[in-house]
């Protein structure tokens, strides 16, 4: 099991790049370009006085995190070969919840990046290859229906011919937990702001169950629960802190799937 | 005087540019109201063993063309979604995977004169008529849900050789996206596009294990 407390990196976005790209000092005039934590220290040094100093210090020590706690259970120890693939699924549900596309997404980008990519077949690929055999309604529940799948005419031979190793389904989703305070917008003729402070709290459950499609059987499960609360604060003009538990779990399911599927780490 | 009448010539192309503006607004307001959809996706072919029977299959000429409209309540709007295209492309890939030899028809009948037979050709060993009997949609906004949802209902007539209706069978496929607050038509394509999938996956793998259906394929078969 490993824990991780990730903050979140949002406020570190360059957003123009352009300004970058020409030379101009991003900190001149606005806080693009730069980090924010250096925007405000800027801001103070520049003389807005010690009283807006631990305003602004106040301000960065609200920087939401999320805390991920990532399991894994292993049956076998077979690991990714030469050439072979992967597949993620998102598990799909006829009920009002279901996995993310985008949560399948970011996994899908995180493992075929780095100094370790996975190859990886895109799910609308696989479900179109394999049609009608992973449908929603279709697609085998647990490992132990592969055996059956594999009987059936061509599904075997199209697996081979993709070289997919391993299959992993996805579930779970990302739900709010908690919320409250509020936060009042107004505009009038001298001007406008918002003032107040709102929270809410996510949570994001996700389970990867992982399948060798060569010994038609279950090889483990990972999952990953990550937590945190987001705020928005009304100081004039909205200021978001995000917490994203989602992101969160993302990036700690693709590294624990990295180190199951291929043996090392990033 | 002349600085007057400039005045007045500033004013009246003032009116005229806010009735302009507030016109447009309009518009734009109006507009939002309008969702038009042509369904489209990809097609798949599917991954199985067509079954050693011949077959003639027939669909109504609005298959192709079918349009649905509909006013949805409290706000909705007005909705055309085209779904005849995707549809008839779809059925047709899969019933052609489905049977060894299919026959594009207009009525179950064979003959001489049947268009869409060759000369020569022997008849089909049955006919297969495929209709669409609803389709459906629901928005997050009425559903109270957060993603788009979409049904299709078909119906599928068996026919033998002679064109006695053996088996009648109505499939219902659902799907559905999550629903992007501004792309509501990119969801409800995704949403569609799964139904007709779904409709399509119990058509390949339900279908042909109804009673009345397994009698005429095992029939057929033994006749081959």
């Amino acid at each position: 099991m490993t824990q991780n407390r990730l903050c979140n990196r949002r406020f570190h976005w360059k957003p123009f790049g352009k300004v970058e790209a020409v030379g101009e000092p991003a900190s001149k005039g606005s806080c693009f370009g730069v980090a924010w934590t250096t925007c405000f220290k800027i801001a103070a040094w520049r003389g807005l006085g010690t009283y807006r100093i631990v305003v602004a210090a106040l301000l960065l020590q609200l920087g939401a995190c999320a805390t991920t706690r990532v399991e894994q259970s292993r049956q076998t120890d077979a690991v990714l070969g030469d050439g072979e693939a992967m597949v993620i699924l998102g598990r799909a549900t006829y009920n009002d919840r279901e996995t993310e596309e985008s949560f399948t997404d970011c996994l899908a980008d995180i493992l075929r990046q780095g100094s370790n990519p996975i190859r990886l077949v895109s799910e609308d690929q696989f479900k179109d290859d394999l049609y009608p055999w992973f449908e929603a309604r279709t697609a085998p529940t647990n490992a132990s229906d592969l055996s059956r799948l594999f009987a059936e005419a061509g599904v075997q031979a199209q697996i081979d011919q993709s070289s997919i190793r391993y299959l992993a389904w996805i579930e779970g989703d990302t739900v709010t937990v908690d919320k409250g305070g509020s936060m009042s917008c107004a505009v009038s003729t001298f001007g406008g702001g918002c003032f107040g402070m709102s929270y809410w709290e996510q949570d994001a459950s996700y389970e990867a169950s992982i399948w060798d499609l060569k010994n038609l059987s279950a090889s483990g499960q990972i999952s990953a629960d990550a937590n945190g609360t987001s705020y928005l604060a009304g100081l004039v003009l909205p200021i978001p802190i995000l917490a994203r538990p989602g992101n969160a779990a993302c990036k700690g399911l693709a590294a624990q799937l990295r180190v199951f599927i291929t043996g090392v780490g990033e | 005087m002349q600085s007057m009448e400039i005045d007045r010539f500033e004013r009246r192309c003032l009116r005229w540019a806010s009735r302009v503006a507030s016109l447009s607004v309009l518009c734009v307001v109006l507009g939002s109201c309008t969702h038009s959809l042509t369904v489209s996706g990809r097609i798949p072919t599917p991954l199985i063993e067509p079954f050693p029977v011949s077959i003639g299959f027939i669909r109504p000429p609005e298959f192709s063309t079918q349009i649905h409209r509909e006013k949805l309540p409290r706000g909705g709007g007005d909705w055309t979604i085209e779904l005849g295209a995707l549809q008839n492309a779809f059925f047709e890939t899969l019933i052609d995977s489905l049977f060894e030899k299919v026959w594009p028809l207009a009525a179950p009948a064979c003959g001489p004169s049947t268009a869409g037979l060759a000369t020569g050709e022997r008849c089909p060993d049955g006919f297969v008529r495929l209709t669409l009997l609803e389709y459906a949609f629901l928005p997050p906004e009425l559903s109270g849900l957060k993603f788009f949802s979409a049904s299709t209902k078909y119906q599928l007539e068996l026919m033998g050789s002679d064109g006695t209706v053996l088996d009648t069978w109505v499939v219902v496929g659902y799907g559905k996206n999550e629903g992007g607050g501004f792309q509501p038509t990119d969801a409800l394509n995704a949403a569609s596009v799964e139904a007709i999938r779904d409709a399509g996956a119990r058509v390949a793998l339900e279908w042909p294990k109804q009673r009345n259906v397994q009698t005429w394929l095992e029939f057929n078969w033994s006749q081959e």
